[in-house]
């Protein structure tokens, strides 16, 4: 490998590392218990180092990132499925995010009204209004035009507002 | 979702245009249920903010840490290999071929189908499972060990593809059998031959000129795969016989 792109490589690893929590955070969307998380964010990481020669630089790594989870997610998913794996259950999800959190309460609100949601509405919710990316963006993570995009996170809104009233 | 409410909402996620904004706002100056609906929407919005955004405090798994600095990454596409990937798809697809040992029991049914058609090559068995792995036999096995890419007859029964060193060190060939029409991926592991990957080749251009199969075409997930697992480039002629002397060992 030469310099230059050895040099690459290493600021490219150091944004990841960057973008860490973040990753973290959006994986809990997609798996709600800590562990599974986790899994996936590792899952991520491996498969965008294999292919980071993709990325573009000057555009988003952060949205580039999540397109990736939710690819993995999706394998995940089928893999489980074929193997006849079911998902931590959803209480030990819940019990972790308490943790720490200054009003125990409404975070436990706010945890439960997002995982009652479709994933799909989920994901747009916390990818839009969460992670704060534009329409566009979130329509290319989650593989989907942005009029579904903008309608699944009208869907997702109105329920949030709804159980959190 | 109304076209009112698509718009109250694009405001509120800054997706409109100067212009639209500051029509919304002068409409929303005149109409308090729109001012509220706004407000409504912002404040959903920061209740979000204020409970997520704590996770972002949680301490790193250290392991996530390791993954990021040290795992491995995607070697530089080679010419190689764009042979391939140019062949009409600008973008290699999904991988939709078999990791073994892996999914071997999650895929039994379909890997026996190309086992089956693999043991039936001339020359004797093509392959042999052994404490999960797959393993090359017979003539497979035969041409992974001492075929060259560039002397190979071209109406060798099983032809090498490329021959390159993965990231962990092995060496590692691409393998098709034209009778069966099966596509795989066999390194290197002491002295066997381990089947990594296995796809079923595609219905190849035709005789057209086409230099590299007659009947059969290498997947693009395979190629996909060979990607992933390349470090560096692919061994030339000199490489690849330089390689086979030391009997493709490490």
């Amino acid at each position: 490998m030469s310099a230059e792109l050895s040099a690459e490589l290493a600021a490219f690893r150091e944004q990841l590392v960057a973008l860490l929590p973040r990753l973290r955070r959006v994986a809990r969307g997609f798996a709600r218990a800590a562990a599974d998380a986790d899994d996936l964010v590792q899952l991520s990481l491996e498969r965008a180092l294999q292919r980071w020669r993709q990325w573009q630089p000057g555009t988003r790594l952060d949205s580039w990132l999540f397109g990736i989870m939710r690819n993995a997610w999706i394998d995940e998913l089928r893999t489980r499925r074929r193997r006849g794996e079911v998902l931590l259950a959803e209480e030990a999800g819940v019990e972790i995010t308490d943790a720490g959190a200054s009003d125990p309460l409404e975070a436990l609100a706010i945890e439960a009204a997002l995982h009652q949601l479709p994933e799909e509405q989920r994901l747009a919710v916390l990818l839009v209004l969460v992670e704060g990316l534009s329409y566009k963006e979130a329509a290319e993570a989650l593989g989907v035009p942005v009029g579904t995009l903008t309608s699944r996170l009208a869907r997702g809104r109105e329920a949030l507002a709804t159980a959190l009233a | 979702m109304t076209p009112e409410y698509e718009q109250m909402m694009a405001y509120v996620d800054g997706e409109l245009d100067a212009g639209a904004r500051a029509q919304f706002e002068r409409a929303m100056a005149t109409d308090p249920v729109l001012a509220r609906s706004v407000a409504a929407q912002r404040a959903l919005r920061a209740r979000l903010l204020v409970s997520l955004d704590r996770r972002l405090a949680e301490p790193v798994p250290e392991r996530l840490l390791q993954t990021a600095r040290t795992a491995p990454a995607g070697a530089a596409p080679v010419a190689t290999l764009s042979l391939w990937r140019d062949r009409g798809r600008s973008q290699p697809q999904a991988p939709r071929f078999w990791a073994l040992p892996a999914a071997l029991a999650a895929s039994l049914l379909l890997t026996g189908v190309l086992a089956v058609a693999l043991w039936r090559t001339p020359g004797g068995g093509g392959l042999a499972l052994q404490n999960g792995q797959l393993l090359a036999r017979g003539s497979v096995a035969q041409a992974l060990s001492t075929a060259l890419v560039n002397s190979q007859p071209a109406d060798a029964a099983v032809r090498i593809g490329l021959s390159f060193r993965e990231h962990g060190g092995r060496m590692c060939r691409t393998f098709l059998v034209q009778a069966q029409g099966s596509a795989g991926l066999a390194c290197r592991s002491g002295s066997e031959w381990v089947i990594e990957n296995i796809a079923p080749a595609l219905p190849g251009p035709g005789a057209a000129g086409n230099l590299r199969t007659a009947g059969s075409e290498w997947p693009a997930a395979l190629m996909h795969a060979v990607g992933q697992r390349m470090d560096g480039e692919a061994l030339d002629a000199p490489g690849e016989e330089r390689a086979r002397a030391q009997g493709w060992a490490r």
